[in-house]
């Protein structure tokens, strides 16, 4: 086990080492970050000025030597907007984009996986066949539209949400958290909800298909044989083993709406991480998108690593080495 | 069972104890505002961009504040300096307002100026471009600095009322990590928080030394999101919006509780083509088309701009013939858009020997300016009526600029210019001098224009200490620009601000967007 | 509740199948699996059913359990357990019964066992499903059972999960979980056809002497005549879903009367006696779909006349207890 978190680790170090050099010639490519950040009418000096603030006088090779000495030291670099620390930025932001990938993933679980065992068991009811084809249409909603329609539904209409912001929040450990009070909460349903719609439709699709892969194994009609209720079998037996390849999924998609969770943070003026990842590209905020982007690519080996614990759990079958 | 409810006690406990609530502000004395985006900084001296403007203008005091009527048009009253005379071509005596305090009890006094516009010369992010014309200032006594020029200057009373004054004592205790946290003026407002992303909040500064503000807190809520704004300003969670998008202008203004305030803004669309040079990166079958007046009449002639107003604006836009705006110094009343003709235009290019038209390569960007693509197609199918193929070189927004500023791809552009400040000078400056011959101008010459009557007439306009003179050396220019074609402007952009009912709000022409100490709630 | 009593008085037998009809509603058509099958079997007794691949000896297993999955019915016919027709049962008593009264061993031991729970949590979930036993005391039980069934050092391996175990093991421990109640009948259906020779045969006679002490009944399903001959009182000859011979396997395997069992017979490699080419069925199985309507056999069959194309043989019985389901069987010598 010991040798297992050791070889991730270093993984984890090469992946982001590959990463982190890939998106620094990246974002060379982009606009120069003196041009964005300056009002379009300042003079070549202010420019040539700006560039040398930024450390961008420097051949790319150089700023790469830099670069790398610099992240050696724990130092991913200052905001070229902001003049603060790349990482402080991020970690700013995550609580807030946490509260609605939670909050999202829980909501997405709680009705995806019944619906799911439900209709994998059922494949031919008519509530199954419904169920089915509003999943489809839950996937292939945009995510934008759908978010702008609840604003338009939920707070415009009938006045019952707030369209957007985080609210009331708690301080705890310097983090805000929203949903701590009921104000927050409120501001919580409809950025989560948005969020959760996709969620759920895939997670209820793979559901699905792991339920209908399960329940055509022996062990299930061994277990009917041996005189399990249809209740234990689904829940019992088939639904430990049809979510085994749901949990990578799960993970990957975590990981992917923390990261990459922009549209709806744009739609509903959530103040977290993904938002501030376009903001960057936009005016090219360099070591911010780098730190981010480092950030992310940690995020998903760390997930991984998880899900490849949380596998050992449910399979047994499944021995790290 | 008894385990996880010990556990769930123990989270409850850590959570309540690092944990203080919020408190809420009355919603009837407040005034919530909806922009496009977050401030990059609340550091006044540190930056141009417009949401950091926005705080700055309600924390900190110019040294002269800009008042608009609601026809847009603005005056100049004494704010943090009560008196300004001209010593001398460069040389400009200030008498500062006495008894003026910081927010944080310091007395405001000329160090505070002098530090301030050292500030913003020493800024590397935006801010050097406030005080440019000026040279040095030094503090004469406690309420006296004078300011001197690097060469004479009509308007810098203009420029004044663009400069913030930031405590000098402040910064001195605190540094530049200290000012990003609580930047400290002697605004109307206060700054309490910056929670990134998501909100400023500003509290009334009781011991104000002007007006007392109607308004008790500001809360500044970045909507970048058009929908959302509308929303939001729609359920009553914001009281006053930043552009209401084309599309919902209507809404808002049949809203029960909400209206529309448009006003023409300080942008103004334009093309840029290359008049100039005999060969022009854009074109590749020998001498530039261009510079064949008849040619260039025929480009001017061919857009039809009220079509283009009316389907891509929806009739929010206005059209015109120049870069200043009205009210500017520049601006010439007599000089409309160019006339809509196309069989003029065709009959120019045939004169002109390009019976079967000619194609050339124009340079627009990607979502840099409000429904830019739309607009730029529009313009193209109306040159290709005449003959001009203009074939569109579609650029990423963030890498737009470093693509044409150079000048060597560029034969003709797509770009927005604004007359916020009231002066085009700056500007005719910076894309009409000839490049290369005089120290910052022509920085921004893209199209490689050089015309020695305008080069002089600049020059003239720039060694004035007289403003009558400089506006007739400027608005000379706006005519040879306009004859010359060398700049063929398309619309006024319009800025549609969104409010709630009986809020007393007039916009700003300016770069500074919401002056709360002049407004107030019914 | 006369007529219940009566049915009581009336049979004999533990279990007493009559015309069983289980059809699959495919989307190609209708594969009459189990079709018009009957046999019974008196306490204690072990009946061998034996048969090609696909003959439906599964489908007749797990008809008598109820556990037929969509698109197949039990179409028709009465099964009497102990009594009670267990086709009249609501889906709740069955559960009483599956795994209590009537347990079943399945084909694939690779396959049987749930990978994701440990070898003690799927005994006992039968124990506290059928016996009421908890905790300590299932535990107990269960590494008991596996001792039973010859697994060494049952203490530890009980918490072994499936994958951890061999086939054979996996099997024994499917024979543990079956015999946990000490059902009255047990359905084991190929039980050690997907193991090794060597580990079939020891597997074989545990099973048998478990059954057998255990005073349980046993359908031994397997297309292993030389496997039933040995242990099985009685033996039924099933042919594309339907009994084309039955009786005592002494009968049966000394005398048999069906083409098709002779078939079988022949087909089987003697161990003593001189080496000899082992005999093949020839032809195929017809299409499920278009049954012939007469003998099934027939397309195969040596001694196939006019009559075995239109008419299906009834069964007929050539000697006491002894059916065959064939128009010439016993009227001429082969
Ligand atoms: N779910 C199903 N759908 C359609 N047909 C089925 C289904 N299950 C079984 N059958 C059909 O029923 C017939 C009998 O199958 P069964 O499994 O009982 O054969 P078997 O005698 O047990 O064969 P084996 O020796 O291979 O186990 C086969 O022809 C098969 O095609
Ligand atoms: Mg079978």
């Amino acid at each position: 086990m010991l040798f297992y978190v050791i070889k991730r680790f270093i993984q984890m170090i090469i992946v982001i080492a590959i990463v982190a050099t890939i998106v620094f010639i990246f974002v060379n490519m982009l606009g120069d970050p003196a041009v964005l950040l300056l009002p379009p009418e300042a003079s070549p000096e202010e420019l040539a000025k700006a560039r040398a603030a930024m450390g961008l006088d420097s051949s790319p090779w150089e700023q790469y030597k830099l670069f790398v000495v610099n992240v050696i030291h724990g130092d991913l670099g200052n905001s070229f907007v902001f003049r603060e620390p790349a990482m402080k930025l991020i970690f700013e932001r995550m609580p807030a984009t946490l509260e609605i990938v939670v909050l999202a993933m829980f909501i997405a679980a709680l009705i995806a996986i019944p619906l799911g065992v439900y209709v994998g068991a059922h494949p031919n009811t008519f509530a199954s066949r419904s169920i089915l084809s509003l999943s489809l249409l839950c996937i292939s909603m945009p995510t934008f539209w759908f978010g702008i329609v609840l604003i338009l539904v939920f707070s415009v209409q009938l006045g019952w949400l707030p369209s957007s912001g985080r609210g009331d929040v708690v301080i705890v450990w310097g983090m805000r958290l929203s949903f701590l009070t009921w104000d927050g909460i409120k501001h919580l349903i409809l950025p989560a909800i948005t969020l959760a719609v996709q969620q759920l439709a895939t997670q209820l699709r793979l559901t699905r298909a792991g339920m209908m892969e399960v329940l055509r194994q022996d062990y299930i009609k061994f277990a009917k044989a041996k005189g399990v209720s249809p209740h234990d079998v689904l829940y019992g037996h088939a639904l430990k083993n049809a979510l085994i390849p749901v949990i990578t999924v799960y993970g990957l998609e975590f990981g992917g709406l923390v990261v990459f969770a922009t549209i709806t943070e744009t739609i509903f003026a959530w103040p977290g991480m993904g938002k501030l990842l376009i903001d960057s590209i936009n005016i090219s905020d360099r070591p911010v998108i780098i730190a981010y982007l480092m950030l992310a690519s940690m995020l998903f080996v760390v997930i991984n690593f998880i899900v490849d614990i949380l596998y050992t759990v449910v399979d047994p079958r499944i021995d790290l080495r | 069972m008894k385990r996880i409810v010990i556990l769930m006690l123990a989270v409850a406990m850590l959570i309540f104890c690092g944990a203080s609530v919020m408190a809420a502000p009355t919603r009837a004395e407040t005034l919530v505002i909806g922009t496009t985006g977050d401030a990059t900084t609340i550091d006044p001296h540190a930056s141009n961009a417009m949401w950091s403007n926005n705080i700055t203008i309600n924390v900190f005091d110019p040294l002269v504040r800009k008042v608009f009527d609601k026809a847009g048009k603005f005056t100049l009253v004494p704010s943090l300096a009560t008196k300004w005379e001209q010593k001398s071509d460069t040389i400009w005596i200030l008498t500062l307002r006495e008894g003026v305090k910081f927010h944080n009890g310091d007395p405001f006094t000329a160090d505070d100026v002098v530090f301030s516009i050292k500030r913003y010369k020493d800024s590397t992010t935006g801010g050097a471009g406030f005080v440019q014309p000026i040279a040095s200032a030094l503090a004469l006594d406690t309420y006296k600095v004078q300011i001197r020029t690097h060469a004479p200057y009509a308007i810098l009373v203009l420029d004044m009322a663009d400069i913030y004054i930031s405590s000098k004592k402040h910064f001195e205790k605190v540094g530049e990590e200290g000012i990003l946290k609580r930047p400290v003026g002697t605004g109307p407002y206060k700054f309490v928080e910056w929670i990134k992303e998501d909100h400023i909040t500003l509290d009334v500064n009781e011991k104000y030394w002007g007006a007392k503000p109607k308004i008790k807190r500001a809360i500044m809520r970045p909507l970048k999101n058009d929908a959302t704004r509308v929303a939001a300003l729609l359920s009553g969670e914001v009281d006053l919006i930043y552009n209401v998008p084309v599309r919902d202008i209507d809404r808002v203004a049949r809203g029960a509780n909400t209206e529309v305030k448009a006003i023409p803004g300080p942008d103004v669309m334009h093309i840029n083509i290359d008049v100039t040079r005999q060969r022009t990166p854009g074109y590749k079958n020998g001498k530039n088309p261009f510079l064949d007046p008849r040619v260039r009449e025929a480009f001017a002639i061919a857009i039809d701009r009220d079509s283009i107003i009316r389907n891509v604006y929806g009739g929010h836009a206005y059209p015109t013939g120049q870069l200043p705006i009205p009210g500017a110094y520049g601006y010439v009343e007599s000089i409309k858009p160019y006339p809509y003709n196309p069989e003029k235009a065709r009959q120019l290019l045939k004169e002109a020997g390009y019976p079967n038209g000619f194609e050339f390569v124009w340079d627009v960007p990607q979502q840099r300016y409000f429904n830019d693509g739309p607009c730029s197609q529009a313009i193209a199918g109306f040159l290709a009526k005449v003959g001009i193929k203009a074939k569109l070189n579609m650029i990423p927004s963030n890498q737009y600029l470093s693509y044409i500023n150079p000048g060597d791809k560029t034969t003709a552009f797509y770009g927005a210019s604004g007359t916020g400040k009231g002066d085009i000078g700056y500007w005719y400056n910076r894309m009409f001098y000839t490049r290369d011959k005089k120290e910052g101008a022509g920085g921004s010459n893209r199209t490689h224009y050089s015309n020695p009557t305008v080069d002089k007439l600049l020059d003239e306009a720039d060694s004035t200490a007289d403003v009558k003179v400089r506006k007739a050396k400027l608005e000379e220019v706006t005519k040879i620009l306009y004859q010359d074609y060398a700049i063929i402007p398309i619309y006024q952009y319009e800025e549609p601000y969104g409010l709630v009912k009986g809020l007393d709000f007039t916009p700003r022409v300016d770069a500074f967007i919401f002056d709360v100490h002049t407004m107030q709630k019914k | 509740m006369t007529n219940i009593r009566e049915v009581r008085k009336e049979s004999e037998f533990l279990l007493d199948v009559r015309e069983l009809k289980t059809y699959f509603h495919t989307f190609k058509g209708v594969v009459k699996a189990v079709d018009g099958v009957s046999f019974s079997l008196k306490r204690g007794d072990i009946l061998g059913v034996v048969g090609e691949s696909g003959c439906g000896k599964s489908v007749t297993g797990f008809s008598v359990l109820r556990l037929i999955d969509s698109p197949g019915r039990i179409e028709g016919g009465e099964i009497i357990f102990e009594g009670d027709s267990l086709l009249k049962k609501s889906e709740r008593e069955m559960e009483k019964i599956r795994g209590n009264k009537i347990s079943m061993i399945f084909q694939d031991p690779m396959t049987s066992l749930n990978p994701v729970y440990t070898i003690k949590k799927q005994i006992c979930e039968t124990l506290e499903l059928h016996g009421g036993l908890r905790g300590k005391e299932a535990h107990n039980r269960a590494v008991e059972l596996l001792r039973l069934v010859g697994i060494p050092s049952p203490e530890s391996r009980v918490n072994y999960y499936p994958h951890q175990f061999s086939g054979g093991m996996r099997q024994r421990v499917i024979i543990a979980i079956s015999l946990a109640t000490s059902p009255s009948l047990i359905i084991a259906d190929e039980p050690t056809t997907a193991l090794d020779v060597t580990v079939q045969a020891q597997l074989m006679k545990r099973l048998y002497q478990l059954v057998k002490s255990n005073n349980s009944s046993m359908i031994l399903i397997t297309h292993d005549l030389s496997l039933v001959s040995g242990v099985s009182d009685n033996i039924i000859v099933m042919y594309c879903g339907r009994v084309i011979e039955k009786g005592s396997s002494e009968s049966v395997i000394s005398m048999p009367a069906h083409p098709y069992t002779v078939g079988l017979l022949e087909s089987i490699p003697k161990m003593t006696g001189e080496r000899k080419m082992l005999h093949q069925i020839s032809g195929m199985v017809p299409n499920p779909f278009e049954m012939p309507p007469g003998c099934s056999f027939y397309p195969r069959c040596e001694l196939g006349q006019k009559i075995c194309e239109a008419e299906y043989p009834r069964l007929r019985e050539i000697e006491e207890g002894h059916y065959v389901s064939c128009h010439f069987a016993g009227r001429r010598n082969f």
